[in-house]
């Protein structure tokens, strides 16, 4: 049975409260003006102390952008595992299926965050890694590989109810929409990481989240080469304070 | 007085000589005579409903090997603007189930009007309604459906070979001890109450997050099981009433759903209101998605949204009857009563309870296939929800009203729409499940993204008993399930079987 709207709705306000929190987080987060980056770092001699000085500190500061930007994408699912699962757990399931999905996301963050720095070390100042990675996103972006994979993400499994096989569940429930997710949003996740830390980073971030939040909420559709501009988001916001502006000029 | 009056297709033994199926015949065969990418053409009108000419759907159902007739075209297509535009528009598992079909109905009335017009007929034809609740053998197709010629001898296109009915026999009916209209004594549009089970009479509220949304009762029964019993078929060869795609090629089609919508506005006549939250009234705009367009016969586009089309006689139309059930019993004064909790009084007081908080009780261990034989499975109960479903029946009051209890069967998932599932709980049967829209549920690439149907069934009733009869203390319900044309290897999914419990008050 679906959820109650006051269910739903309350699932919403925690998902997009927690984001705007993290964001905060982010924005005032000193640390993270250098780390994403990798810069100031570039000039060590190796390589390898660079990741293993700075790795940690930079997934951690990878973790709180991931929860910032995906949690808002995660209302669906969270609101499916509410209507699958005894009160008692519900919350419970939503944390492990949280876990779940931000491990994936981490594996998939200290890859990408190894791969910068070694960017940075061969080919420092370079702005190639930014012209390539943002024609692949483009092509990425219109792929039906890409749509596949959101496709699938809205593909919401049965949840075993009792004991441990509902923990069980509720994680791998996670890892799997972890993983359609990063297999929709790898590359676009990726771009802002390339940029220089300032105004225009967190822009780019905001945006991308934007972006990623209004593809999932997309219906799925038949993978083919298409412009998918995700600008449901968008439609939603305008036609909404139409209607409200609406309502108050009436 | 409305200038269009839809009248019942049994009039005049719901043959050539009712005059309206006539003219319907005659204005199907002017449309069909149109090519695919014409948006006047009834091939393009179908495909407005969904259409198995681009996605990999199975042989079975795919437009390229419909047996004729109706012989379908699958090309030449529209461009893909047009076809992002108008095709696969049908709404399901949503609120806006009854008001984007009464308006696709209007739009090819239209059509048909103006093809009857053309043919000097008359400028005030309306589509008939196949009334299969009617008196005597209304539950079977009218014959002008079923014969193969037209009285000028022309070949009948309100004829077509897939059309295999309940019993995959070719006898067209519909079963009306499995199909039926208790949605009538249903008294809320979304949500629930002691007369109208979840999720309300015209369907869930379809929010930002769209998805496995649950049928609204009007498209749960009646109309997903006159799809599926109209359609009939096999895996080899689909009834084309059976699957969503297919549906609308049928010419049956327009008339069930002249019935399903002279039943909303039936429901509206008794004083039932349509939702008035905005979020509803102006359409699937609001919340970002595709707004709903229809092609018209002056080759304008008509935009519209629930809003416009909520009240028949504000659309110039009426019908000719409206009667459906006749009386409402007190479902809730009925329940107190069976209980020990009622009273006489209480039969002449209009008391109602709403469905609050709904919480999951119990659930089977895991995923299930369905096959030709059923199954037979134990759904567990939580020891201590259970525990207070039973005190709540105990002490069962008008001021304490104990929950109502629903059976879920969650992501169904297979191929065979055709079916009919028969449902039972500790050997009562608990009701019947169509499983119309199953198979685009279950393509991955699909709206619902794979995950299938969700049904829904109000076991309250049962419950009750059990627990009258001292057999709900036990730690699980028995389910059983059995469809009615699951041939050979066939088989379908059932990820979940639930049961919730839902607080009154």
């Amino acid at each position: 049975m679906q959820n109650s709207r006051l269910v739903d709705e309350k699932i919403s306000y925690w998902m997009i409260g927690i984001s705007a929190f993290m964001w905060i987080v982010l924005l005032f987060n000193p640390a993270m003006h250098h780390d994403m980056t990798g810069h100031d770092h570039s000039h060590m001699a190796s390589v390898a102390t660079t990741i293993q000085h700075t790795l940690p500190g930079m997934v951690w500061n990878w973790v709180l952008m991931v929860l910032a930007m995906m949690l808002p994408k995660l209302i669906a699912p969270i609101q499916h595992i509410y209507s699958s699962s005894f009160k008692k757990r519900q919350l419970r399931s939503a944390f492990i299926f949280i876990s779940g999905y931000t491990a994936v996301w981490t594996a998939t963050g200290a890859l990408m965050l190894t791969s910068l720095m070694l960017m940075n070390h061969l080919i420092p100042g370079s702005i190639l890694p930014i012209l390539i990675t943002g024609i692949v996103a483009i092509i990425w972006q219109f792929s039906p590989l890409k749509q596949r994979f959101l496709n699938r993400a809205h593909g919401h499994r049965a949840l075993s109810v009792f004991g441990g096989a509902a923990d069980r569940d509720a994680l791998f429930f996670g890892f799997e929409h972890g993983f359609w997710c990063v297999g929709s949003g790898w590359i676009i996740m990726f771009f802002p990481m390339l940029l220089p830390h300032g105004l225009w980073h967190y822009l780019v971030m905001f945006f991308v989240a934007f972006i990623m939040i209004s593809e999932h909420m997309e219906r799925p559709q038949i993978p083919e080469w298409r412009m998918r501009t995700g600008m449901k988001l968008l439609r939603i916001i305008t036609a909404q304070t139409k209607m409200r502006l609406g309502e108050v000029f009436r | 007085m409305a200038t269009y009056t839809r009248k019942n297709a049994w009039n005049n033994g719901g043959d050539f000589n009712n005059t309206d199926l006539l003219w319907y015949a005659k204005g199907v065969q002017a449309m069909q005579a149109k090519s695919l990418d014409d948006e006047n053409s009834w091939w393009f009108f179908a495909a407005i409903h969904g259409e198995y000419i681009n996605a990999g759907y199975p042989d079975s159902v795919k437009w390229g090997t419909i047996p004729a007739p109706t012989a379908v075209p699958t090309s030449p297509l529209p461009d893909s603007g047009t076809q992002k535009k108008y095709w696969n528009q049908c709404q399901h598992q949503s609120w806006f189930f009854p008001p984007w079909h009464r308006g696709y109905l209007i739009a090819i009335e239209a059509q048909v009007r103006a093809e009857v017009k053309n043919l000097g007929g008359p400028d005030d034809w309306a589509l008939p309604y196949w009334n299969y609740f009617g008196p005597d053998d209304q539950n079977k197709i009218p014959p002008a459906f079923t014969a193969t010629q037209l009285p000028d001898g022309d070949p009948n296109p309100l004829f077509v070979t897939a059309r295999y009915g309940p019993n995959n026999d070719g006898n067209i009916y519909v079963n009306t001890s499995q199909v039926n209209q208790k949605c009538q004594g249903n008294n809320i549009y979304t949500g629930s109450n002691s007369d109208t089970p979840a999720p309300g009479y015209g369907g869930p509220v379809t929010g930002f997050h769209h998805g496995q949304g649950d049928s609204g009762n009007l498209e749960s029964n009646p109309h997903n099981g006159v799809h599926t019993q109209v359609g009939g078929g096999t895996s080899v060869h689909g009834g084309l009433m059976s699957y969503p795609g297919t549906a609308a090629l049928d010419p049956i089609f327009y008339l069930h759903h002249s019935n399903i919508d002279r039943l909303w506005a039936s429901w509206n006549d008794k004083g039932n209101t349509n939702p008035t939250d905005n979020n509803w009234l102006k359409g699937p705009g609001a919340t970002g998605e595709q707004e709903f367009f229809m092609p018209m016969p002056d080759g304008t586009s008509w935009n519209f949204t629930p809003e416009e089309v909520d009240d028949m006689s504000d659309l110039d139309y009426q019908y000719e009857d409206l009667s459906t059930v006749t009386a409402v019993p007190n479902t809730l004064a009925m329940r107190l009563n069976k209980l020990g909790a009622g009273s006489p009084e209480l039969f002449n007081q209009n008391i109602m309870a709403r469905g609050k908080n709904s919480e999951l009780l119990g659930a089977n261990d895991g995923s299930l296939k369905l096959g030709g034989s059923g199954l037979n499975t134990k759904v567990k109960l939580d020891s201590g929800l259970k525990k207070n479903v039973t005190e709540k029946l105990m002490r069962a009051s008008v001021s304490d009203i104990p929950d109502k209890v629903y059976l879920e069967l969650k992501n169904v998932t297979g191929q065979l729409d055709a079916n009919m599932l028969t449902v039972s709980v500790n050997g009562t049967v608990a009701g019947y499940i169509s499983l119309f829209g199953l198979l685009g549920a279950s393509d991955k690439d699909g709206h619902h993204g794979g995950a299938g149907l969700n049904f829904t069934l109000d076991i309250t009733d049962i419950v009750d008993d059990l627990h009258l009869s001292n057999a709900l203390d036990t730690d699980a319900l028995d389910v059983s399930i059995f469809p009615s044309n699951m041939p050979g290897s066939e088989s379908i999914t059932i990820g979940r079987i639930n049961i919730f419990r839902e607080e009154q008050e």
